[in-house]
């Protein structure tokens, strides 16, 4: 599957679904994408990591920097429905431990919103 | 052919680049779940190649040569990543980084991922082998 960003903007998030795999040459359009989101005002982010097939630790160092960059502009984020490998990846690395996964988008949504 | 006895050379790929990381991930899943893997460790496999490769074409020469053998006796799947890089630097250490580190999570992640890593590495290159157990 080839990568694909798309921005479904909702009231007040903004939901980012992630699709095909996420390495050191795609991570920084979703990065690039999110960023522009948020300079537009939108720092309430879901990320839907459904499609998301493969994340290594350039895509996880993506994700981080969505996190910290949320928090700085009063926003915040959540991550919906990892694919098992991806979410295995995010409990390997403490990242499951700071920033909140759920099971579905409208729970993720409710959260952040 | 593969120097080590006991093991039979599978496939090899010279001067793997960036534009090749994608399909590189495509064979190491295939060729893991021939082997016997299940799913969840041939992509696990997978990750881990990708992290090394990813390591030597951001911090050695950008490109790396990468073979991957079934060692029968073993019964061990055996991945080498070679570059002629300056080698890894003493500060890299694997540990796990803070969950909100930006980077320098590849190593912890291949060293927690893998049966087994070793890593022979130099200001002439790095030599990385990736052991997984089969069956």
């Amino acid at each position: 599957m080839a990568f694909a960003v798309s921005v479904a903007d909702a009231a007040s998030v903004s939901v980012l679904a992630v699709e095909g795999e996420l390495d050191m040459t795609t991570a920084p359009q979703l990065a690039e994408t999110a960023e522009a989101l948020m300079a537009d005002g939108h720092g309430r982010l879901v990320l839907d990591l459904g499609g998301l097939t493969f994340c290594d630790s350039a895509g996880l160092g993506a994700i981080v920097r969505i996190f910290r960059q949320a928090g700085d502009v009063g926003g915040s984020l959540a991550i919906a429905q990892p694919t098992p490998i991806v979410r295995a990846v995010l409990d390997l690395t403490g990242m499951s431990e700071v920033i909140m996964i759920y099971p579905n988008v409208p729970e993720a949504r409710a959260a952040v919103g | 052919m593969n120097a080590d006895s006991g093991a039979l050379p599978v496939v090899t790929r010279r001067d793997v680049t960036v534009a090749e990381l994608e399909s590189l991930r495509r064979l190491v899943r295939g060729i893991g779940r021939d082997a016997g893997l299940s799913l969840q460790r041939a992509e696990e496999l997978t990750l881990a190649v990708n992290e090394v490769v990813t390591n030597a074409i951001q911090h050695a020469t950008g490109r790396a040569d990468v073979s991957i053998s079934r060692d029968d006796a073993a019964q061990t799947l055996v991945v080498d990543v070679v570059d002629d890089g300056d080698g890894i630097p003493a500060s890299v250490t694997g540990e796990r980084p803070e969950p909100v580190a930006i980077g320098g999570r590849g190593l912890y992640l291949v060293r927690l991922l893998c049966d087994r890593v070793h890593i022979d590495t130099g200001a002439e290159g790095t030599r990385v082998r990736l052991v997984m157990a089969l069956g």
